[in-house]
């Protein structure tokens, strides 16, 4: 949810917030003593797994996160982990930041840590027009480089909740309904899912975006807590039908439409709506663009305090 | 084996992504003398029709259609390279990329063939295309429509600099954008003259901006 004007208020700004644990932590926390949110996350961009496995990444800019240019690794290769891969790159400043925030945030509000999600973390590794046809033509080199993804990720989160993160955050966009078909998610996402659950024991937020609406139901079998989801293409009515009251529901604010262009009012009305229909934790679809306006940010915060006051 | 019973083989070809066999039966349909552009038409453009239509129906993905694509990629440059220069692509000129920031590429890759067996020229910038970048290629190539596409919500805000580069020095040239982020409400405020929701309305949308562009004239 990083913003420039977020960035002006802390003075800390990208790309220094994105590989340095100070301004990291000073911009993350903006979402908390500049917007009022009840939680703060960290990193900001999805590359800083790749970028320590061996992809050539470019900064892009004051405006937005880095993107990875080159691949890890060639289509026949097999995932290889470095040594002392928690060394490398961005990590130490990630659990760096981590740890500040917990000291000087824990006990107020959640701190959330962002992991790329198995089949995203492998579109990076490999290339997503590489990875998405494996389960039509190659399903057992499929399921061979998600494990290797899950014993990576398992090792990183290991370390991101030792530095002090309360809440995980799988960010996994690449398994959508648009690339991955109800039978394959179901055949191969679940119990990869499934396996990362087995051996975390903290509270995780499954995040994909686009359009759900195919598998929806059979995220529970995920046995994460929470799922989050975009909106308008997944509305709250229809992610609770389908998901049931086994999970939690975490979104789904237009980023563009409502969160970009909109108004205050709007925000403020597309906020109640979805809080009404049942959503658990009001955040944005997506990540947001950094031109993004505080005041519409701020609006968000301000509904759900209308919404508690009227449950009172 | 007459015409119509190849074009036919070959459009199930590429609906079944079978990429060697859509090439044997571009050379058997060029053995056969039949005429490169309307083996294009009939055999390769119908396919992807069919494989649109599956898209639709959420019987095909998008891992599908990309594989369709290749077959059909196949195809295509055995066809082209006996195709006189000159003689297609006449439909008119399309600079196409995906913008600074994003490297994802495959929906583009898909849009830009489409638009080649439609019958239009096009100059692909490839991926992660520095803004200005979009502005020299229609200068360069005297373009009449720009085509962006951006995937994250993070670097769409790049296609609205580009439509309001392109206003400042080239008015006369039409701007369409995709990307799964882009919505109606996002082209009205991007200011962009055109929108494909899916590979499978490119063509249709970039018809009306030709048509649109004709009337202009």
């Amino acid at each position: 949810m990083t913003t420039l004007e977020q960035m002006e208020h802390t003075g800390s700004y990208y790309p220094a917030a994105l590989g340095e644990p100070e301004p990291m932590s000073m911009l993350a926390s903006a979402a908390y003593t500049f917007l009022g949110f009840e939680g703060i996350r960290v990193p900001f961009d999805l590359c800083v797994e790749g970028e320590a496995l061996g992809c050539k990444i470019r900064d892009g800019g004051q405006d937005s996160p880095p993107s990875v240019v080159e691949r890890a690794f060639g289509e026949k290769e097999s995932l290889h982990i470095p040594k002392n891969v928690f060394d490398k790159g961005r990590f130490p400043a990630v659990f760096k930041a981590v740890g500040m925030l917990k000291k000087k945030f824990g006990d107020e509000v959640t701190i959330y840590a962002g992991v790329a999600g198995p089949l995203t973390l492998l579109g990076y590794l490999y290339n997503a027009a590489t990875v998405m046809r494996w389960p039509i033509k190659d399903p057992a080199r499929m399921d061979e480089n998600l494990n290797a993804a899950v014993v990576f990720i398992l090792e990183y989160v290991r370390c991101l909740f030792g530095a002090g993160c309360d809440v995980l955050v799988v960010i996994d966009p690449s398994a959508s309904g648009d690339l991955l078909s109800r039978k394959h998610f179901q055949r191969h996402m679940v119990p990869t899912y499934q396996r990362m659950r087995k051996e975390i024991g903290e509270p995780v937020v499954l995040h994909i975006c686009g359009y759900t609406l195919d598998f929806l139901d059979l995220l529970p079998e995920t046995g994460f807590e929470a799922f989050s989801f975009e909106g308008p293409k997944v509305q709250v009515r229809t992610a609770r039908e389908k998901v049931g009251e086994k999970m939690l529901l975490v979104g789904n604010i237009p980023t563009y439409d409502v969160l970009l262009f909109g108004t205050p009012d709007q925000v403020r009305e597309e906020s109640l709506k979805a809080l009404n229909e049942g959503i658990d934790l009001l955040a944005p679809s997506c990540g947001v663009p950094v031109q993004t306006p505080t005041a519409n940010l701020k609006a968000m915060v301000k509904a759900i305090e209308e919404f508690r006051k009227e449950r009172k | 084996m007459d015409r119509e019973k190849l074009y036919i083989q070959m459009s199930e070809a590429v609906v079944k992504f079978e990429e060697e066999r859509v090439a044997e039966l571009a050379e058997k349909s060029l053995e056969m003398g039949l005429d490169p552009v309307e083996t294009i038409l009939h055999a390769l453009s119908a396919g992807m029709l069919i494989v649109g239509d599956l898209f639709e129906k959420k019987e095909y993905f998008v891992p599908e259609i990309l594989m369709c694509a290749e077959a059909m990629q196949a195809g295509l440059d055995i066809l082209q390279a006996r195709i006189p220069k000159g003689s297609t692509g006449n439909k008119g000129r399309i600079v196409i990329g995906t913008v600074f920031g994003d490297v994802h590429d495959i929906g583009k890759n898909i849009v830009k063939l489409m638009l080649e067996v439609g019958g239009y020229t096009v100059y692909d910038l490839g991926r992660d295309v520095p803004l200005e970048k979009f502005v020299e290629e229609v200068n360069r190539t005297n373009a009449d429509i720009v085509a962006m596409s951006a995937m994250l919500t993070t670097t769409m805000m790049g296609m609205k600099k580009v439509i309001e580069m392109i206003r400042e020095s080239n008015p006369r040239v039409r701007v369409m954008i995709g990307g799964a982020p882009v919505s109606a409400e996002v082209v009205k405020r991007f200011g962009a003259d055109g929108y494909a929701k899916t590979a499978g309305t490119v063509l249709e949308e970039a018809e009306k901006l030709f048509k649109r562009i004709k009337q202009d004239a």
